[in-house]
Formats: C-alpha cells, sequence, structure tokens
C-alpha cells in the first residue's frame, strides 16, 4: 500500500498548495474598507462615523480570520500527509508523535500568538507557518534528528520573540540609537573575523561549545535597523553617505570573510533602503552601476567568486569538480519533473548541503517542481504582506524597518531560489523558513516577528483612533484631533 | 487636495477661537506653533507618499525577478530537463529501479533489443538477445552504461502514471513498467553489416538520407553486453579500444571520399564553367615543393570532373585545391559541419575538424583536397556529406530514437525528422555532384556496383594513416541514383583500398536492402 500512498500524497499536497496561494492571493486582494461620510446625503455624526469604521474593520478581520483558518487547515493537511508518509517509511511512531507535536506548535500559534500580538497579520503568520511546515517535512526526510533540532530551535525562539511588540515600542527615538545599532551590527560580523571558524570555504561562523553560530544572519536585523534611523530623516543626501559608509564597512568584512551571499544581501538591502528613503530613483542605477564594477572586481580578484561563475556557466563541462553541485541540483529538479517523485522516493541526498542551502531542488525533486512554483508564489505573496504592511505603517522610520526587513528577506530568497535552479550563480544563502540551520531560522523568526510587532503597533493606535475618546475635555479633545490629523 | 482641506480646517478653527483671556501675543505664538506643525505635517504626508510609491516599484522589479525565476525553472523542465538528467553523475537511476521496471528497446519491427529480466527473487538483470550485434549504438547497462542505455536511461525510468496503473502495481506487488524505445534500427540490416564487415576493425553506418533515421550502425571491434561485467577485465584490457564506438567517435582522415567536397567547392567556385575543367594527369605532379600521385602511380591522362572522380585522380584534385580560395573552401566545408560540436541526443559525437587558414600555403592546399593533411571526420560525418549530396543538399539529424512507448503501447513521443543543415549545398550542386559520383559506381573504382539492377552513387578512399603507407579503406554511398532510399559509409581499418574492402559491403547492403522494397 506504501506505493499508492505516496502516489496520493503527491497530489494531495500539489492541491493543498495551490488551493492555499489561490486564498493568499484571494486574502491580500481584500481591501479594508473605510467608511467615508461625504459619499453619502445624509449627515453622520461623529460617534456613528466611528460606529461603522468599527464595524468595517471587524468585518475585515473577520473575513481574514476565516480564510486564514482555512489555510491552516491545509497546511495541517499536507503536514499529515507528509508525515504519513515518512512515519510508514520508518515505520516508527516516534513519526507520529513528533508530528503531533508539530501540529500542537501551529495550532497554538495561530490561536494563542495573538494575545501578545494583538491583531496581528494571519496571513504572514500562515504563511511562515507553511514554509516552516515544508523545512520540518523535508528535513526530516533527510535527517531526522535535524528536523527534532530545528524544531527545538524555532520554539525557542518563538517564545523569546514574544517580547519583540514591547521591545519595537520602547524604541521611540531612533536618531539617537543610529550609532549603537550601527556599532552592533558591525561588531556581530567583524568579531567572526577575529574568532571565526571555517564552514563550507566562508569564514562567518562561531564557534560556542558546541553550537555554531552564524553572526552574520542576525546582525542582518540589526543593520536594517540602523540604515532605517539613518535614513528616516527624508534619506537627505548627508545620510545616505552616513549609512554608505556604515554599509561598506559592514560589506567589505563581509567579502573578507568570504561570505558572498551576505556581502550582496547587505549591498541590495543598503541600496534599496536609500532609494525608497528618498524617492531618487537614480541612486538604484548608481548602486547597480557600482555593484556590477564590485561584482567584476571581484571576480577578477577571488578565485572563489571565479569558481562558482564557472560552475554556473558551464555545470556540465565542470561536472566533476566544481559544477558538481550545480549539476546535481539540476539533477534533482529534472528528474523530479512537474509532479515530483514522490517524498522518500528520489536521491536528493546525493546534493550537497540538501537540508539547507539546496533544499528547494530536494523539495523539488520529491514533491514536485509545481510544489516548487508553489513555494515561489507564496514568498511572493509573504513580500507582498510585507509590503502592505510598510504601507500601512505611519512612522517613517518603521515604514523604513518592514520595507528594508522584507526586501532584505526576499532578496535573500531570490539568491537562494535562483543559485539552485541556475538562474544566477550559486551564492550559498538559506532558503528563509524552509533550510535547516539554527542560526538561519532564528535570526528569520526574528525579522518575521518584527514585522508583526510592527503591525500590531500600528492597529494599536488604530484601535485606540477607534475607541470613543473617555473625556469629552477640550484639551484632551483637541490632542485627539490633532492625533487624528497627524495619522491620516 | 487632502493638504489643503486640513489646511481649511485648520484656518476655521482659528477663526472659530475666541480671543478670551489670552492676550494676543500668546495666540500668534499659538498661530505659529500651529503653522510649524501644519508644515510638518505636510512634509511627513510627502515623504510617506514617496516611500510608498518607492515600495511599488522596488517591489515590482523584485516580483518580476521571482517570476522569471519560475518561468526559468519552467523552461527548464519542459525542455532541457530530459537531456540534462541522462547523465551518468545523476545517480538517481538505482532509486528509481527499486520501484520501476526500466523499459524495453526495440527495433523497427517489433525486435527486442534490449528487456529487463526480473528474477523470482526480485533482483534483475539487463538482457541483450542479439548479444552482440547491438552493443555500441543500444549500448550496455552494466558497468557503467553506454549507448542508448545511457541516452535514455531516464526515458526508460518514466512511466505515464495513472491511478489505476499504480494502483493495480501496488496490489499485485509488481514494479510499475516504465517506458519503452522504439528505435529506428533494422535488425536484420544491422546482421547483414556485421557479417558484411567480417573480422575487420571498422564500422558501418546506413541511414535513410531523406530522414536521417539510421538503419544500422556497427563498429568493430564490439563485445557482448550480456557478459560486460564478467569479461570487464579483458575488455577494458585490450589495446583496441572495444568499447569506442567508432562509428561516431572514431576520427579517421578521409582520404579519396573527401574529393565529394572539394568537387563540391570546385564546382561553386566555378558555377558558368566547371564543365569546362581539364588537366592531364602523369601519373604524379608537383605544386611547389609538395608532390603528388596517383595511387600506384596510374595515368589518367587527360580528365574532365567525371573522370576524376570516377578515378579518383589525385593529381587532379590536388590541382583544383590549388587554385582554390582557402576562405571559400573552408567555409564549404564548415557548411558540412565541421568543427562544430553537433547537438545530438541520440549519440556521443566527436567533432569533425578542418583547418586551413586564410593563408595557407600550396602544399597544405594539396592535402587537404585530398582528403589527407590534418583533416579528420567520423564515420557518421562522413555519412551526413553523401546524405547532403544525395538530399538535394540538406543534412538532416541522423537519429535512433523512433518514438517512446508506455508499457500499454501508447506513444509517448514521436520523434520526427529534422534538417541540420539546409544549405549545405544548393540543389544544382548536389545534383551534379551526384550525377558525377554515379560514373564512380558505373565505370570508376566503385564498378563492382554496376551489376546491381538500380544505378549506385558513391565514392571510395583509402585514407593513409600514420605515413607508414597503411591505408584505411573507405566507401560512402547511396543508391538507388535516381530516388536515394539509402546511404551508407563505411570504413575498414588498415586492410587497403576501398574499392577491394569497402565496396564490397556496400554492395551487399544496397542488394539486401533495396531487394525488398
Amino acid at each position: 500500500m506504501f506505493n499508492i500512498f505516496i502516489f496520493l500524497s503527491k497530489y494531495l499536497v500539489i492541491i493543498a498548495c495551490l488551493v492555499y496561494v489561490a486564498i493568499s492571493f484571494i486574502a491580500i486582494g481584500i481591501k479594508k474598507e473605510v467608511f467615508d461620510p461625504e459619499d453619502y446625503d445624509e449627515e453622520y455624526t461623529p460617534d456613528q462615523i466611528r460606529k461603522f469604521n468599527i464595524k468595517l474593520s471587524k468585518e475585515y478581520d473577520d473575513k481574514q480570520k476565516y480564510l486564514s483558518l482555512i489555510q491552516l487547515g491545509l497546511i495541517i493537511v499536507s503536514h499529515v500527509v507528509c508525515y504519513g508518509v515518512l512515519y510508514l517509511k520508518a515505520n516508527d511512531s516516534q513519526v507520529l508523535v513528533f508530528m503531533m507535536i508539530q501540529i500542537l506548535l501551529f495550532i497554538m500559534l495561530r490561536f494563542l500568538f495573538p494575545f501578545v500580538y494583538t491583531g496581528l497579520s494571519y496571513q504572514l503568520m500562515n504563511h511562515m507557518m507553511l514554509l516552516m511546515s515544508f523545512g520540518f517535512i523535508m528535513i526530516a526526510r533527510l535527517n531526522y534528528n535535524n528536523a527534532i533540532k530545528q524544531f527545538i530551535f524555532v520554539v525557542v525562539t518563538m517564545v523569546v520573540s514574544l517580547a519583540v511588540p514591547e521591545f519595537i515600542n520602547t524604541m521611540k527615538n531612533p536618531d539617537k540609537l543610529k550609532w549603537v545599532y550601527s556599532a552592533v551590527s558591525f561588531t556581530m560580523i567583524a568579531v567572526v573575523l577575529v574568532f571565526g571558524t571555517r564552514v563550507y570555504g566562508s569564514k562567518n561562523w562561531i564557534k560556542l561549545g558546541k553550537i555554531l553560530i552564524q553572526p552574520s544572519e542576525f546582525s542582518k536585523i540589526v543593520f536594517v535597523f540602523a540604515m532605517a534611523s539613518f535614513l528616516s530623516k527624508g534619506g537627505k543626501f548627508k545620510d545616505v553617505i552616513m549609512a554608505g559608509i556604515v554599509a561598506a564597512m559592514h560589506i567589505l568584512v563581509l567579502v573578507m570573510e568570504k561570505d558572498l551571499g551576505g556581502a550582496l544581501i547587505f549591498t541590495v538591502t543598503y541600496i534599496v533602503m536609500i532609494v525608497i528613503a528618498s524617492g531618487n530613483i537614480l541612486y538604484l542605477f548608481a548602486g547597480i552601476g557600482c555593484g556590477s564594477a564590485a561584482s567584476m572586481v571581484a571576480y577578477k580578484m577571488f578565485s572563489h567568486v571565479r569558481v562558482r561563475v564557472n560552475a554556473w556557466k558551464d555545470p556540465w563541462g565542470t561536472i566533476a569538480n566544481n559544477g558538481y553541485q550545480m549539476a546535481q541540483s539540476l539533477f534533482a529538479i529534472g528528474t523530479g519533473g512537474w509532479f515530483g517523485l514522490g517524498l522518500t522516493m528520489g536521491y536528493p541526498e546525493s546534493i550537497p548541503v540538501a537540508s539547507s542551502d539546496f533544499i528547494f531542488a530536494s523539495i523539488c525533486e520529491e514533491m514536485g517542481t509545481i510544489t516548487g512554483m508553489c513555494l515561489i508564489l507564496i514568498y511572493i505573496v509573504t513580500f507582498i504582506t510585507i509590503m502592505q504592511i510598510a504601507i500601512r505603517l505611519k512612522s517613517e522610520f518603521h515604514k523604513l524597518l518592514a520595507a528594508g526587513l522584507g526586501f532584505m528577506i526576499v532578496f535573500q530568497t531570490f539568491l537562494c531560489i535562483g543559485g539552485v535552479t541556475k538562474f544566477i550563480p550559486s551564492t550559498g544563502v538559506t532558503l528563509p523558513l524552509v533550510s535547516y540551520g539554527g542560526s538561519s531560522i532564528v535570526s528569520t523568526l526574528i525579522l518575521f516577528n518584527v514585522i508583526q510587532g510592527l503591525y500590531v503597533l500600528d492597529k494599536d493606535k488604530e484601535r485606540k483612533k477607534l475607541s470613543p475618546p473617555k473625556k469629552k475635555g477640550r484639551k484632551n479633545k483637541k490632542m485627539n484631533e490633532e492625533r487624528t490629523e497627524y495619522e491620516e | 487636495m487632502k493638504n489643503k482641506d486640513i489646511e481649511n480646517e485648520e484656518t476655521t478653527k482659528e477663526k472659530r477661537k475666541k480671543p478670551g483671556k489670552q492676550d494676543k501675543i500668546s495666540a500668534k505664538e499659538e498661530k505659529k506653533r500651529r503653522q510649524a506643525l501644519i508644515k510638518k505635517k505636510k512634509e511627513h504626508i510627502k515623504r510617506v507618499k514617496t516611500i510608498d510609491r518607492q515600495i511599488y516599484i522596488l517591489g515590482g522589479i523584485f516580483i518580476f525577478g521571482f517570476i522569471a525565476i519560475a518561468v526559468h525553472v519552467g523552461l527548464y523542465i519542459q525542455n532541457e530537463s530530459e537531456t540534462a538528467i541522462n547523465n551518468s553523475y545523476n545517480t538517481r537511476s538505482k532509486v528509481l529501479e527499486q520501484t520501476i521496471q526500466r523499459g524495453e528497446i526495440y527495433d523497427r519491427n517489433n525486435n527486442i533489443l534490449a528487456q529487463t529480466i526480473i528474477n523470482e527473487d526480485g533482483t534483475y538483470y539487463r538482457q541483450y538477445p542479439y548479444n552482440e550485434l547491438f552493443c555500441h549504438v543500444v549500448g550496455s547497462y552494466d558497468h557503467g552504461k553506454m549507448g542508448l542505455e545511457l541516452y535514455e536511461n531516464y526515458t526508460m525510468l518514466g512511466y505515464k502514471e495513472t491511478l489505476s496503473k499504480a494502483l493495480s502495481s501496488d496490489l499485485s506487488g509488481n514494479k510499475i513498467k516504465g517506458n519503452s524505445i522504439v528505435t529506428t534500427l533494422d535488425a536484420d540490416l544491422q546482421k547483414l553489416c556485421h557479417d558484411a564487415l567480417g573480422d575487420y576493425e571498422g564500422a558501418v553506418v546506413v541511414s535513410n538520407p531523406k530522414t536521417g533515421e539510421i538503419l544500422a550502425m556497427v563498429s568493430k571491434p564490439d563485445f557482448d553486453p550480456n557478459t560486460i561485467s564478467q569479461n570487464w577485465d579483458t575488455i577494458n584490457a585490450d589495446t583496441r579500444s572495444v568499447l569506442l564506438n567508432r562509428a561516431t567517435k572514431g576520427l579517421y582522415a578521409p582520404g579519396s571520399t573527401f574529393k565529394i567536397v572539394t568537387l563540391t567547392e570546385y564546382i561553386r567556385e566555378h558555377k558558368d564553367n566547371y564543365n569546362d575543367y581539364n588537366y592531364v594527369c602523369s601519373g604524379s605532379d608537383t605544386f611547389n615543393n609538395a608532390k603528388i600521385g596517383c595511387f600506384h602511380g596510374e595515368v589518367h591522362g587527360s580528365v574532365d570532373l567525371e573522370k576524376s572522380i570516377a578515378h579518383s585522380c589525385n593529381c587532379s584534385f590536388a590541382n583544383m585545391g590549388v587554385n582554390s580560395s582557402a576562405s571559400s573552401f573552408r567555409n564549404t566545408v564548415e557548411g558540412f559541419l565541421f568543427n562544430q560540436n553537433l547537438a545530438i541526443n541520440d549519440f556521443d559525437i566527436s567533432a569533425s575538424s578542418f583547418k586551413m587558414d586564410d593563408n595557407a600555403n600550396e602544399e597544405e592546399k594539396v592535402q587537404c583536397a585530398i582528403g589527407q593533411g590534418t583533416t579528420l571526420l567520423t564515420p557518421l560525418q562522413n555519412l551526413m556529406i553523401i546524405s547532403a549530396v544525395a538530399n538535394k543538399g540538406t543534412i538532416m539529424k541522423p537519429y535512433v530514437v523512433d518514438k517512446v512507448i508506455s508499457s500499454e503501447g501508447n506513444i509517448v513521443k514521436q520523434n520526427e525528422p529534422v534538417a541540420l543543415t539546409t544549405s549545405a549545398m544548393t540543389k544544382e550542386e548536389a545534383d551534379e555532384v551526384a550525377k558525377l559520383l554515379c560514373s564512380v559506381c558505373e565505370y570508376g573504382t566503385g564498378k563492382e556496383l554496376s551489376s546491381l539492377p538500380f544505378k549506385c552513387a558513391g565514392k571510395t578512399g583509402s585514407a593513409e594513416f600514420s605515413g607508414s603507407g597503411e591505408s584505411h579503406a573507405w566507401f560512402v554511398g547511396f543508391a538507388p541514383y535516381d530516388d536515394p532510399q539509402i546511404a551508407v559509409s563505411i570504413i575498414v581499418e588498415k586492410q587497403g583500398t576501398g574499392s577491394k574492402y569497402a565496396v564490397p559491403i556496400a554492395r551487399k547492403i544496397f542488394e539486401s536492402a533495396l531487394k525488398e522494397k
């Protein structure tokens, strides 16, 4: 019965994914309506207007909640089906117990997390869980113990993250903190230069006891904080230069550590953020120009860059050595085809670092390229959701923060998937939320939770705005009016 | 607009304010403060709008990047993956074979050329009913796959899945049957070629010049793929390169068969008056230090184009070569697809090479013109040249896999004939060369073919190698002359002249293949 179960599971997961993606796009398409008394002839009192708005807001929230519950159901269905396959293969009831605990985590996240993150974005939450679910499935299929480790990292991070909204709330004066952020972020990556350990050719790991940590993963988040605080005053030329100096220091150190992917991510994040803050698209072209020039120099100067580029240009000719990984990845995707070979039926073990940098190829091989494309779409929709949040936010600093983090994570995804599929040379970065790797999953979860925190704060303000003023005193009312105007 | 509204609102509020107890100075200050606030607000709104606009623009660019990746992956799966995954570095077939029974390979008349036999205990092996007959083209399975077993490895491990199929194989405990391959090969013709080549080393390739279908492909020495594992040490130690498919990988000097190309070049350069060509052969000639002699020092006397090719007069062709333009000659040769790696899925092909600089000296030109010198080609390449002559200048892509069928016999994929180039020769050139090659088989070096009931066209060759005076025997040709059905390329290594060793093989092939039709 095993074959037939795998056969069915393959299609079930694909269908679940497709429906999930469809719902996600419907969810981001739902507009939040605001009652506008000018559309109507009748006169409305402010109180009435407020009531209408509360009603509309509740309708919107209910719709989102309803859709998100279907999505959660789909995540659980595909998770159960895939773990069912893994259970049949391993014939070990421990797998089922692990599955139950994971589903419990998903349910708790969905129903308990909002108590702290009041009014969080269910869409973002679901996308996070879906991506993690695929990670748990594929990591467990490749190495069961790694999946348990990954799971523990997730639980710990989510618990610690409960403090994030409060933390963001306390940081109201970013201007004074910009040097602090810069220093912290820079120290994180610079410390590796001194105490670092070399893994896979990049010297960007640090050994603490038995655990290997990649501080650049965490530095990324602080870096965006630093950039946002530099640029939140309209992105004047002076600030752009200051931020540029800080960014350049980071990038230089990363290049020295041979962390190609990291250097690229920092560069692109900086460029994107200055363009957004200043509104000057010329920075984008300047950035692309400088970036291309720097890439050419890097290609000429560093042999490891040439190796990667040559492996990308012709993986088949260099298959015996440098092109091996690229070729194995393409074999995996190609052999899997549109529908995949079925979970446990392929041979993703043949791809070097199949569970971290190349997990996308492993997923395509066994779960099908359609599923892989669904993942791409889910990353797109996640990105759009983050951008919607950034647009909703009122404070410039928060806007830049959310946008910066969103662009950073989506660019990392682009580098990872592009590198695995031979769209661009491989840069050795992880697939956010899916790849195995402690530092990667912890930092990505924190990043998502920071965005959630920003959203929650914004909703908080909105709720205060909608709630009736407690005192009808003139001063209070005036302040209220002032705030309302300011936030429009 | 909105900003203006706010401003208006503010001013009306200001107006509504009663002066009351407040003195005028503080009212003014209050007004200033408010105006500053409004200004700040306006600036803020403007900046927020800028940020939002930039987010839309950059976000759009990033999303476009993702869509580009998705399209890239889709195109890879749809177009490239099939060829890409059939690589010996892709080790997935062992995993797939645990659940899938590798499909069969058939010839054009449904004879099984390769099949998987499953023992009662579940172990399996690959069986080749014709033993060594198809060892190079169909290839072998054990000890590193070769031939079609390699190039179509994953095709035979694929299957058109249906729920009922998965269900029935699951219930019966059998493996799912993979797709099978129907080739263009003809087992009878293959056997005939194999026998005709006898104990000699060499290669025979037979095709349909109009479609590119390969009907037979023999390379010797050969081996039995059924027992390759047992005999691996012997096969590997054999210095004659037993595993090499000489038909597609063996590079030889073309010898006199290359005169077909030289002839094409001469006609091309002398469009209007090539019929007036005349040369007096005295058995040998010297072209600026390069001494050329005809075979066995034979004196051909006054020859035109027809006599030159019919008797394979070296001196006359050297004369044509010396007077040709080097760049034009090179273009003509490259028009026959020399010096390039051909993208042909069904074989591993060595690229044929031809070197001639624009300022090549006369010695080089002379050597090239008569097919000695540095020129190297494979028997398959030579077949493509003669096919261009037979097919009005068009070279069809040689192929072996006719179609892929599912285990129920439904067609999964049908290969259609494709032209590799339509401009190797013009139709007029091809017709003229074919007419001249016909004379070779009527009274020239290939006259043994003249007794056949149909007219043939072709060219013999004796390619000297390693300067030892020994030569490989060549023959390329097609028949019938009026309506070409069969093209052959034959090389017999180290034996002597094409007339003596290669032409008889061609005769057997033509006789047998065209008798049935």
